[in-house]
């Protein structure tokens, strides 16, 4: 037991936890995805709405980001929901991985709506997710799920495929 | 003027570039330090298009709660058959994924499960374990060895059960999977036969194996060898044919061998080499002749299985899977035990073919088992050589409502078939013996038909019950048995979660307890002695006395033979069939995870378990008479038809009886676990159960009732594993297991002399002492993935028995190579 007790006591003193970054680069990722998809008319007006789906410390940087830039034209405006119902219009939703299970709910909210959602949790993108934030060998990475985003009428710039990894 | 202000914009133009140039167009993202680009404002990094971005995001690495996410809150789907973070999961749940199998060293599924809490898992032989979740070992003591197996936990392989259908227990050896192509191993501590069916009383191990994956060509193949080590392979390899369509082919070959070549034996007491350890009580002679080929002393295991899968994955939600499995294996362990050892050399060649269907919410599963086994191969009486089949079918449906309420209604179906009718059939020819029995005596059936709901409820974000209702009606017993189970959870926020469940669950009832009756002729009027000298001339002195009949003592032999028949009866519970009671564990549990830091998260459950109605081989009788020489038959008159006091022959019938048995078992216990996650490249987890088991109506070898506390489980156990990877080329991982001291009950006949009238009952103790497993495996990544490895098991020397009356387990190093694609 002593010997446990001094590993885990070594284990707090030599702790140097790495802040979360990944928060700061997924809302910078989830940004710039728009630089890469066309939406189709319909959806190129207005406000570009990012919505959230429930708590996720990505919803803060994303409004840092949204004082900064515009999508094209458009001022970017971060909505934030708690439940798949209250979910209304979105250019891109965000699902953080606390809210994985509600992707079955979201995806028949939406259908064929130009409406990308973006998940975090591996095995996500084979199941309706359009883009899924991965971590691969160690790296953040993200899935990209071309038939689904070509499906909802969006354009995609091929560059952004080969950044990403493409599930057909 | 004017051209003097244009050369002098110009110049500060040229200066502007060459100053930004190297800030944002020819920088080399990959070689800045982690500093610079944590450095970096939300406008610099708002510049970088998006492949720069990752680059950074690389630099910066994933963090450590992403690290605490990725390590330990996968994805697992037995705990409540729905796909969820290993956090949310409402039940004691541990996952350990394919990277920690890899890292810990682990060559056997059993040694994954040492890295698991609540789990008891002692190494017999080298490479062949006994497991037991959270304990009810060896329940009731002083039970024959093949009742300590674990009999109450279920383990599945994608969810289709591998238990053995003789006993319920599980001949790890068997399972056709290969240590490359599993994903995780899924293990929910608690009753769960509502969830999964019959003999999830203790517990859940569902192996899952990889499934399809991105990649056209997925290759690992594995190879490893070191001492008392020939060789352990291991391989997977799949191919992505269409984008829908992926076939993958695994195999394992696995042969090592014993720390020793003695074998425990029963009549001395002591670990002796095969020519003495191998003689049974009364000189039985158990293995055709002892001799140095009657068992292979050597061998520990000596095994190879394959599989091939082919699955279709139509959509997300639509998919069929086909495998085919194959094995052969020979282990040597305690197991089946006679007279003479406890230990038997079990080789089992077995197939399968398993159908699996999910489309949309209907899962449905059909699974056909067959082969051969011999529960111990060399062994003549009794024969426990058969061919077995089992064919089980599963049909789910989960129907969700409005996103909060999900309805899962199933059907289960299994009918299982033994057959040793031609074995009896041959040995009965080899030997010229027609009283040789088997086990089964002819071919036996048993059919299982299961109906069951699970009502999954979330009224809020935070709230969730579930309820689990499961009947099974066994074909041989008369009452459906119910299984239950109540689950709620709550999830304080993010970090906080709560968890209680209140179970009832059961084990099976098998072929080996339903139908296993035969006769077992141990000796026939075979010679087991001879007359005690100090008995033969207290004789010839009597004689010599009396005038008319001194002169017989000079006919008398030198030695009197007294021979014996010795047959032993097994009653299985054909004859009471019907009141025949399964192990039953009643269970409550509360639960508690939370990440307590960014970097740190703690799972800790307290239970409370009822267990009863246990079933054991009882010795009900020993009926014994003796046939005395008479005074004709010693001198060779025959007219001399006078008995006299020396026994010619004695007739044993021994008979045990397989019963139920009124013992009541009530266990409390704590477990815990602490993940670490100090930096990306260390991390810890720490774990143990506290446990406390009592007995009440046990009753004793001598028939004394009374409550005991059951020390045969450890009352403390538990783990530890530190993983260093400084870089992304090498990890050293080292973790240990440990137990306390237990204490081993055992009841066998013994005989304090070669005199069978001395034939006793005894109960022998087999103190297993406390003991600390280290293990360590350093690994270097020197191409792509592909890596070299030696790891060490056992590197605190101590040559301890792990489990009564088996072989000392020693130190082992394995040197190995690992490729991939």
């Amino acid at each position: 037991m002593k010997q446990i007790l001094l590993f885990a006591l070594l284990a707090f003193l030599c702790s140097h936890g790495l802040q979360a970054q990944n928060e700061k680069f997924k809302a910078l990722f989830i940004y710039n995805f728009t630089k890469y998809l066309d939406w189709p008319a319909g959806f190129s007006q207005g406000d570009f709405v990012i919505g959230i789906l429930g708590s996720t410390g990505i919803e803060e940087e994303l409004k840092i980001i949204a004082q900064k830039k515009q999508v094209g034209n458009m001022t970017i405006v971060i909505s934030h929901f708690n439940t798949p119902e209250s979910v209304t219009k979105c250019h891109l939703l965000f699902i953080p991985s606390s809210k994985s299970d509600k992707l079955a709910a979201i995806t028949g909210k939406f259908g064929k709506t130009a409406s990308i959602i973006i998940t975090d949790e591996q095995g996500l993108a084979q199941k309706g997710s359009d883009i899924n934030f991965v971590v691969k060998e160690g790296k953040q990475n993200f899935e990209i799920n071309k038939t689904n985003i070509l499906g909802k009428g969006l354009k995609i710039d091929p560059a952004l495929l080969n950044l990403g990894i493409v599930i057909q | 003027m004017k051209t003097s202000k244009y050369i002098l914009l110009l110049f500060i133009g040229i200066s502007l570039f060459m100053q930004i140039k190297p800030a944002f167009s020819q920088v080399d993202y990959t070689k800045m330090s982690k500093e610079q680009v944590l450095q970096m404002t939300y406008d610099e990094l708002l510049a970088l298009p998006l492949g720069d971005l990752m680059a950074l995001a690389d630099i910066v690495g994933v963090s450590a709660d992403e690290l605490l996410e990725m390590i330990l809150n996968i994805e697992v789907s037995t705990a409540s058959k729905k796909k969820e973070s290993v956090f949310n999961s409402p039940l004691s749940t541990t996952v350990i994924p394919a990277e920690m199998i890899e890292q810990s060293g682990a060559t056997t599924l059993e040694e994954v499960l040492r890295l698991v809490p609540g789990m008891i898992v002692r190494q017999k032989t080298n490479g062949n374990f006994d497991v037991h979740i959270r304990g009810f070992d060896n329940v009731p003591p002083e039970n024959f060895t093949h009742f300590s197996e674990n009999m109450i936990s279920l383990v599945m392989v994608d969810g289709i059960p591998v238990y053995n259908n003789v006993s319920g227990g599980t001949f790890w050896e068997t399972i056709p999977v290969s240590m490359a192509q599993i994903d995780r191993v899924e293990v929910v501590r608690g009753p769960s036969s509502a969830l999964y069916g019959p003999n999830a009383a203790s517990g859940v191990i569902n192996i899952i194996t990889k499934g399809a994956s991105d990649k056209k060509i997925n290759l690992v193949a594995d190879a490893k060898s070191g001492n008392e080590t020939n060789g352990i392979t291991n391989l997977y390899v799949a191919r992505k044919i269409t984008d829908k369509f992926t076939v993958s082919l695994a195999g394992k070959y696995d042969k090592r061998n014993r720390f020793t070549d003695e074998y425990y034996s029963f009549v001395k007491g002591d670990y002796m080499k095969v020519e003495d350890s191998l003689i049974g009580l009364t000189g039985v002679d158990y293995y055709n002749g002892i001799n140095e080929q009657s068992l292979d002393q050597k061998v520990a295991r000596d095994l190879w299985a394959t599989n091939l899968n082919l699955l279709y994955q139509q959509a997300p939600d639509i998919k069929f899977s086909l495998t085919g499995t194959m094995q052969d294996s020979k282990i040597q362990t305690a197991f089946f035990e006679n007279l003479a050892t406890p230990y038997s050399t079990r080789t089992s060649t077995t197939n399968s073919v398993n159908f699996k269907a999910d489309v949309k919410g209907l899962s449905a599963n059909v699974s056909y088992q067959f082969g051969r086994q011999n529960l111990s191969e060399g062994m003549i009486r009794p024969v426990i050589e058969y061919d077995m089949s089992n064919l089980m079918a599963n049909l789910e449906y989960e129907i969700v409502i409005k996103d909060k309420l999900s309805i899962r209604p199933g059907f289960n179906y299994q009918q299982c078939a033994y057959d040793d009718s031609e074995y009896e059939k041959e040995y009965r020819l080899e030997k010229n013996d027609p009283g040789i029995n088997g086990l089964f005596h002819g071919k036996k059936e048993s059919s299982l038909m299961a109906g069951s709901l699970k009502l999954d409820y979330a009224p809020t974000e935070a709230l969730r019950f579930i309820a689990a209702l499961r009947a099974d009606k066994y074909e041989y017993i008369d009452n459906t048995k119910p299984a239950y189970q109540l689950v709620a959870s709550y999830k304080i926020n993010e970090n906080h979660m709560v968890r209680a469940n209140y179970s009832q669950a059961n084990r099976g009832a098998f072929v080996g307890n339903v139908h296993a009756n035969f006769k077992n002729q141990i000796l026939i009027n075979e010679i087991v002695g001879v007359i005690p000298d100090a008995d033969y001339a207290m004789f010839k002195a009597y004689l010599s006395s009396n005038s008319a009949t001194a002169s017989l003592v000079d006919l008398l032999p030198a030695v009197v033979p007294v021979r014996a028949n010795y047959n032993q009866y097994y009653i299985g519970s054909d004859i009471n069939k019907k009141d025949y009671e399964l192990t039953t564990l009643n269970t409550a549990e509360l639960g508690y995870r939370g990440k307590l830091a960014k970097n740190l998260q703690i799972d800790v459950e307290a239970f409370h378990t009822i267990a009863k109605d246990f079933d054991a081989l009882v010795p009900t009788g020993k009926n014994m008479d003796t046939v005395f020489y008479t005074l004709g038959e010693l001198t060779g008159i025959s007219s001399l038809t006078d008995e006299v006091p020396l026994p010619k022959l004695i007739n044993i019938e021994d008979t045990l009886n397989f019963e139920n048995i009124k013992i009541k078992g009530t266990q409390i216990g704590v477990s815990a676990t602490v993940d670490y996650v100090a930096s990306k490249k260390l991390t810890f987890r720490f774990f143990g159960t506290w446990q406390q088991t009592r007995l009440k109506d046990h009753i004793t070898i001598e028939g004394e009732k009374k409550d005991i506390d059951h020390k045969n489980t450890p009352t403390f156990y538990g783990g530890f594993n530190i993983l260093y990877s400084p870089v992304k080329e090498f990890y050293m991982n080292v973790g240990s297991y440990f137990y306390t001291e237990q204490t081993y009950n055992h009841y066998w006949l013994i005989s304090q002399n070669a005199d069978a009238n001395a034939i006793q009952k005894k109960n022998a103790q087999d103190i297993i002492g406390s003991k600390m497993i280290v293990n360590a495996k350093f690994s270097y990544m020197f191409e792509h993935q592909n890596t070299v490895y030696v790891q060490f098991a056992n590197l605190l020397f101590d040559d301890k028995r792990e489990f009564a009356f088996t072989d000392p387990i020693k130190t082992t190093f394995l040197l190995g190579i690992t490729f991939r694609l």
